[in-house]
């Protein structure tokens, strides 16, 4: 784990894990705080540079390149897991902990592999430990929604595998590094499906939507930031300047304020939503100017701790009340007022209001996209940016936390609080002194966010948009009901095809076994008994004849031995005087 | 902060008609702004961003829930145990 001044931070939390079953009461508590403030300190002594190179199987094998690029993957990534530690500090199940850390540890790995299969076994040990983090809610539905999920990231693991296969049959090498969108070959193409799957690129974000609002209340909160980042993450190193991400991502950003809109529960809503802000970094990668790239990797840093702080917010209202459904809830601020008051920070970043981290980060990626001579995508993305403040911003606020009054309940447990407080801080802080979060960008930054036009045109477009917001109230009021996305698909079709099964291949079987029963049995039973009869009869007879033939000689021979000598000298005169007869009649 | 917050909302509309005022302060602030302008043809449209937030929000209201009420909704058991 040491190589000079580098100690890998995954690697921290995947063997700190493993004394968590021995640790019981405060030692615990304090142990799952140690690990990732530990692994935040390493970082401030870690320098850019390339650890852990060695050749292994023939492979080029790197675990540990840290660029700018990484790095600021990685600060805010332990940033986060220090947050989610103290979230969860009340969890009692071990396990929880330890697929937490070990979701953590591999998003890590990832983030610092220099080649591609280093990043494939970290890839899918993300997949892996983060789905007991759905599997812990221990619902029917989240055991079911788990599966899903995993087999949704099995099928993008295989096209990352198959693509860095292919990859290797070509150029020979398994190194991780861009691929400009001119020298991309079909393996780069499938490489790009594995990593859009885990960024959940429409169309291939239903998983996300599905799995997240069944995960624990504290998984969720690490999930909501380490899958699909480090799937942007992989993107930027990778895929900078591909015009299919640019529109996808705009598609994204859209596609996921309109579910947002209508969802009833608000961690679908919160889900939905992270569809959409991962499409700004997905677009600004795609548009790949160093502007808006600088721009993709500032919003992950920001959207990382402000959709944590929400999924915080909402996973305290699903732990004191039982329900995260908004048709169920209402009034809450007179029970949860700080919980609200950190929601709404939360949501108010989001949204990109001046003095708060989203303003700094998402108007970078849109300004970026008009600077870049992308104007229609970046009027979507102001699109999405309403729909954002309409769904995220007022809806959940209105529905959950005003209105009538449904649930009593109490505030959220301390350490809940405290980390909805700290990661609150963290948004302030970056709306307000953003060139702490731009000196971690990979370009160097020339975007001044805090220009009078900027900031009124920003507050003119929320302002209003949250005007026809409560035009539309009654309209927007939360429905008890599902809504169909793409996830019909697998769902159905699984659903069909068992049906398939049951009923047809099971009748075609019924079927067989009548017709095997009828005529295969009594054929073979036919068959057997002639080859019985030919054994018997055919090969027993030829070698049976002949040794009765043998034997019958034998016995015949053995008639003429008579004993006396009389006997054979008138045998031999008689077969002489037949042969001399024999021989006269020629 | 519960006393605070009873206190806003008992408030309600005086904090809703203050909304108002800063929304209308918004546009007399742009005016001041308009030289500046520069960017594409719309940018330069006084009152553009305002404009494009109230029919935004009507659009994605309106289309989403439209077509959630026309197919996309369905009861919270529809995929049963799938």
């Amino acid at each position: 784990m040491v190589d000079g001044r580098f100690l890998h931070p995954g690697l921290i939390f995947i063997l700190g894990s493993l004394l968590l079953p021995f640790l019981k009461g405060w030692v615990k508590k304090v142990y799952l705080i140690l690990i990732p403030a530990f692994s935040i300190l390493v970082l401030t002594w870690t320098k850019e540079g390339t650890y852990w190179h060695f050749t292994y199987l023939g492979y080029e094998v790197i675990l540990g390149r840290v660029d700018k690029l990484s790095l600021c993957f990685l600060w805010v990534f332990t940033i986060m897991a220090l947050l989610g530690s103290v979230y969860g500090l009340h969890v009692k199940e071990t396990g929880h902990h330890i697929a937490g850390f070990w979701y953590i540890g591999s998003s890590l790995g990832a983030v610092l592999a220099g080649d591609y299969l280093t990043l494939f076994v970290f890839w899918e040990l993300m997949a892996f430990s983060s789905v007991f983090l759905v599997w812990y809610r221990r619902r029917p539905q989240s055991i079911r929604a788990g599966f899903r999920y995993l087999l949704v990231h099995v099928f993008g693991g295989l096209c990352l595998l198959f693509g860095l296969v292919g990859r290797y049959w070509e150029t020979g090498s398994l190194l991780f590094l861009p691929i400009p969108p001119q020298e991309a070959t079909w393996s780069s193409y499938f490489i790009l499906v594995g990593f859009a799957l885990n960024a959940a690129v429409v169309p291939l974000h239903a998983w996300l939507p599905d799995a997240y609002p069944e995960a624990t209340v504290e998984g969720a909160v690490l999930m909501s930031a380490f899958t699909t980042k480090t799937a942007v993450y992989t993107l930027a190193r990778g895929f900078s300047g591909y015009e299919v991400l640019a529109i996808l991502g705009t598609l994204m950003t859209v596609y996921g304020v309109f579910y947002a809109i209508i969802e009833n529960d608000i961690r679908r809503v919160l889900a939905y939503h992270i569809v959409s802000q991962v499409g700004y970094m997905v677009a600004g990668v795609g548009i790949g100017t160093w502007m808006t790239v600088n721009g993709a990797c500032s919003h992950a840093f920001a959207h990382i701790i402000y959709k944590g702080l929400l999924f915080m917010g909402a996973g305290a209202v699903l732990y004191r009340t039982g329900t995260s459904k908004l048709s169920e809830l209402g009034g809450l601020w007179r029970f949860m007022p700080w919980t609200m008051l950190f929601y709404i920070i939360g949501a108010v970043s989001i949204s990109g209001f001046p003095l708060f981290s989203g303003f700094v980060s998402k108007n970078m990626t849109v300004s970026g996209a008009f600077e870049a001579g992308r104007p229609i995508l970046g009027i979507f993305m102001e699109l999405a940016a309403i729909g954002t403040f309409l769904s995220v911003g007022l809806k959940v606020t209105s529905f959950a936390f005003f209105g009538k009054s449904s649930k009593e309940t109490q505030e959220a447990p301390w350490n809940m609080l405290l980390a909805m407080a700290l990661a609150s801080g963290i948004c302030l802080f970056l709306g307000i002194y953003p060139k702490v979060l731009y000196d971690l960008l990979p370009f160097e930054v020339h975007y001044h966010p805090y220009e009078a036009k900027k900031v009124i045109e920003v507050l003119e477009l929320l302002g209003f948009a949250g005007l026809a917001f409560f035009l539309l109230f009654e309209k927007l009021a939360p429905e008890p009901k599902i809504n169909l996305d793409l996830d019909y698909s697998y769902r159905m079709g699984a659903k069909y095809f068992m049906l398939f099964d049951e009923k047809i291949i099971a009748f075609i079987d019924r079927i067989w076994g009548e017709v095997w029963n009828l005529l295969g049995i009594r054929g073979l039973y036919g068959g057997a008994k002639t080859s019985d009869l030919f054994d018997r009869k055919g090969i027993d007879g030829v070698i049976d004849g002949i040794a009765y033939g043998t034997r019958e000689i034998g016995q015949r021979v053995r008639r003429l031995q008579l004993g006396s000598l009389q006997g054979y000298i008138a045998l031999s005169t008689a077969i002489f005087f037949l042969v001399l007869i024999i021989l006269a009649m020629r | 902060m519960r006393v605070v917050l009873e206190l806003l909302v008992k408030r309600k509309t005086f904090l809703r008609d203050l909304s108002l005022l800063g929304l209308l302060l918004l546009l007399l602030i742009e005016l001041a702004f308009l030289e500046g302008h520069e960017g594409y043809f719309f940018e330069r449209i006084y009152g553009f961003w305002a404009l494009f937030g109230i029919i935004g929000a009507f659009i994605l209201s309106k289309s989403s829930k439209g077509l959630s009420h026309l197919f996309l909704s369905k009861k919270e058991d529809y995929y049963g145990g799938w």
